[in-house]
């Protein structure tokens, strides 16, 4: 049984994206998860980039295990290594709830800092993606890179949710088809990699 | 205008020519005091000492007989914790428009082993009222001085230690407990400075020693050992003790012997001149090697420490020579004492050459010179928030608004 978990405080936001710190270090979700934070209105994420690092820019972490045998024993020896190493998820906006409809659609205001940042249960992100509308934001982004790989994630995440998978993978192929009609090398690696 | 480095620069290189040129005798003084310390006569040292009537002007520690000692690091258990705090402040400005200081004190709690786990945390704490202000004489309430400088230092040390004393009573647990704190146990800021009795009174004697018992007293139920660490150590009192068994007189009496002679021309200085401590130890102790121990023998300890007498050992930690000081139910244990030896080595071990837990403790009560700048607006904030008129001198505004 899936349940809603939740992972961490925004800690910066904008109107594109906002960054998640996990309360956990390396207990983040993988890219492509959708997160959902705030009330009033519910706003709706889709993780991009997940990086561990120190929490203060400034110490940057040295190796510690030369005389270690296993990697746990590094972090066994020197505790402090969970205090001071922090997870951070960057996630792009995709949409948001205002009663009880789904708006995929630019947010008009940023999540609060320290809103709790909740990954979507399977029931969440099979209502999410019954409709892909969003996708033109996301395949537009400024602020991603690889945002392929994103979306065919969070594509390939969807589709196991759906009732019928295959169905939902040629709806989602039709509307990266239509969004993507100039771009013909680009879509079909898109496809290639929802196909597989 | 800004610093002139082309002037500078010359003065720099005149400096480090100087001292490339007395290198040579350097080196060979610290041999003569290797050789001095290896055949080292305690009974001779004690009795030149009794000689001399107190006419000894060098500050020396009391020697034991196995001072020179060199002891190996012993094995330690695999479950125990190491508590650290350090402290730092803003003083009292008065350029500000309001008359406070503050101390954060930050702390580190390492659990090894099962179930190993870090707390760090720091508490920043503002003083305004009055009685934060100065420090009275508990006879005569007409006598006070007011809490900055080298007071403050005493009573943010005092404030570390009582934080230090909190944490270690809060482990409800049997395994050994090494309670360690950044730079010395004696209240330095304290020493050599005109300040009256009934400071000291108030922040060693009623501060600072009753902290100690009341570790003392909780290192009777649990296995707790107390250390500070000083990295880097500028003492050089063991090295002056050596100037006695060098003294040529038949009577030590530094004044009248030796007032007219030029320093370095003394013929204690053959092994003692201008080298410290650490230089010496870092030739005799082998990586993880400590010293034996030295009894620390100033007026401030033996007036006001009583039972908490201050004793000290060097370290070679493998990347420098640290002096560790501790008190003397420590030093009259020889397994608490190897265990800290042991304990603070593998500190070091694990914190790259310092400490790791005075690392962290360090990190948590670090201030900024950012945070110090958001202090001074905050409380400029505050005060115009509640319709007090803020000011500040000119000096200080001419250095905000600097203009030609």
């Amino acid at each position: 049984m899936n349940i809603n978990k939740r992972i961490g405080e925004v800690v910066e936001s904008s109107s594109l994206q906002f960054t998640v710190q996990c309360y956990d270090l390396y207990k983040s979700p993988n890219i492509g998860t959708l997160v959902k934070c705030g009330s009033d209105p519910q706003l709706f994420g889709i993780v991009y980039d997940v990086s561990n690092k120190s929490m203060d820019p400034a110490r940057r972490p040295v190796p510690r295990g030369r005389n270690e045998n296993k990697e746990e024993e590094v972090y066994l020896s020197n505790p402090q290594l969970n205090r001071l190493l922090i997870t951070e998820v960057n996630c792009v906006l995709v949409g948001y709830q205002s009663v009880d409809e789904i708006n995929q659609s630019p947010v008009s205001l940023p999540p609060m800092i320290h809103s709790f940042v909740i990954e979507c249960s399977d029931e969440e992100l099979k209502r999410f993606s019954s409709c892909l509308d969003f996708l033109p934001l996301l395949l537009e982004s400024p602020v991603l890179n690889s945002i392929d790989e994103v979306i065919s994630s969070f594509l390939i995440k969807s589709s196991r949710v759906h009732d019928d998978s295959s169905r939902f993978l040629i709806y989602a192929g039709k509307e990266l088809a239509f969004n993507l009609s100039g771009q013909l090398i680009r879509l079909n690696n898109l496809l290639k990699r929802i196909s597989k | 205008m800004s610093l002139d480095l082309t002037y500078t620069a010359l003065q720099i290189d005149y400096m480090s020519e100087n001292i490339k040129i007395h290198r040579e005798n350097h080196i060979a003084r610290i041999s003569k005091a290797l050789e001095k310390i290896d055949s080292f006569d305690i009974d001779h040292h004690k009795a030149r000492i009794k000689n001399s009537l107190g006419m000894f002007n060098w500050n020396i520690p009391r020697i034991s007989l196995d001072s020179f000692n060199k002891f190996n690091a012993h094995e330690f258990p695999q479950d125990y914790y190491v508590v650290s705090t350090d402290g730092s402040h803003i003083d009292v400005d008065r350029h500000m428009p309001a008359n406070c200081y503050l101390i954060n004190i930050g702390s580190c709690i390492l659990k090894y082993g099962n179930n190993s786990f870090a707390t760090l945390n720091s508490i920043p704490n503002l003083y305004a009222e009055y009685q934060d202000l100065i420090i009275s004489d508990r006879e005569n309430q007409s006598k006070s001085v007011l809490v900055r400088g080298a007071i403050l230092s005493a009573k943010r040390m005092l404030e570390e230690l009582k934080a230090l004393t909190k944490l270690v009573k809060e482990i409800d647990n049997d395994i050994p407990i090494l309670a360690l704190m950044d730079g010395s146990l004696i209240m330095l800021d304290l020493i050599g400075q005109t300040h009256p009795e009934f400071v000291k009174k108030e922040l060693v004697q009623h501060g600072f020693v009753e902290l100690l018992d009341k570790i003392h007293e909780l290192s009777k139920r649990k296995k707790l050992l107390l250390a500070s660490y000083i990295s880097l150590p500028k003492s050089a009192e063991v090295i002056n003790s050596l100037r006695v068994s060098n003294c040529s007189f038949n009577e030590i009496h530094c004044d009248l012997n030796c007032s007219k002679i030029i320093p370095g021309n003394r013929s204690c200085d053959d092994t003692s001149n201008q080298i410290i401590d650490r230089e010496v130890f870092s030739e005799y102790l082998s990586p993880g090697q400590r010293s034996g121990t030295f009894q620390i023998d100033i007026d401030l300890v033996n007036d006001y420490y009583l039972e908490n007498q201050i004793h000290f050992f060097y370290l070679n930690t493998g990347h420098e020579i640290a002096r560790i000081e501790i008190p003397q139910w420590i030093e009259e244990r020889e397994e608490l004492l190897n265990l800290t030896h042991s304990l603070i080595l593998n500190q070091c071990k694990l914190g790259h050459g310092y400490p790791v837990s005075l690392m962290e403790a360090h990190e948590q009560a670090v201030i900024t010179s950012s945070d110090r700048n958001h202090f001074v607006r905050m409380i400029e904030s505050a005060l115009d928030h509640n319709g007090v008129p803020t000011y500040t001198s000119e000096k200080n505004l001419s250095k905000r608004l600097r203009w030609v």
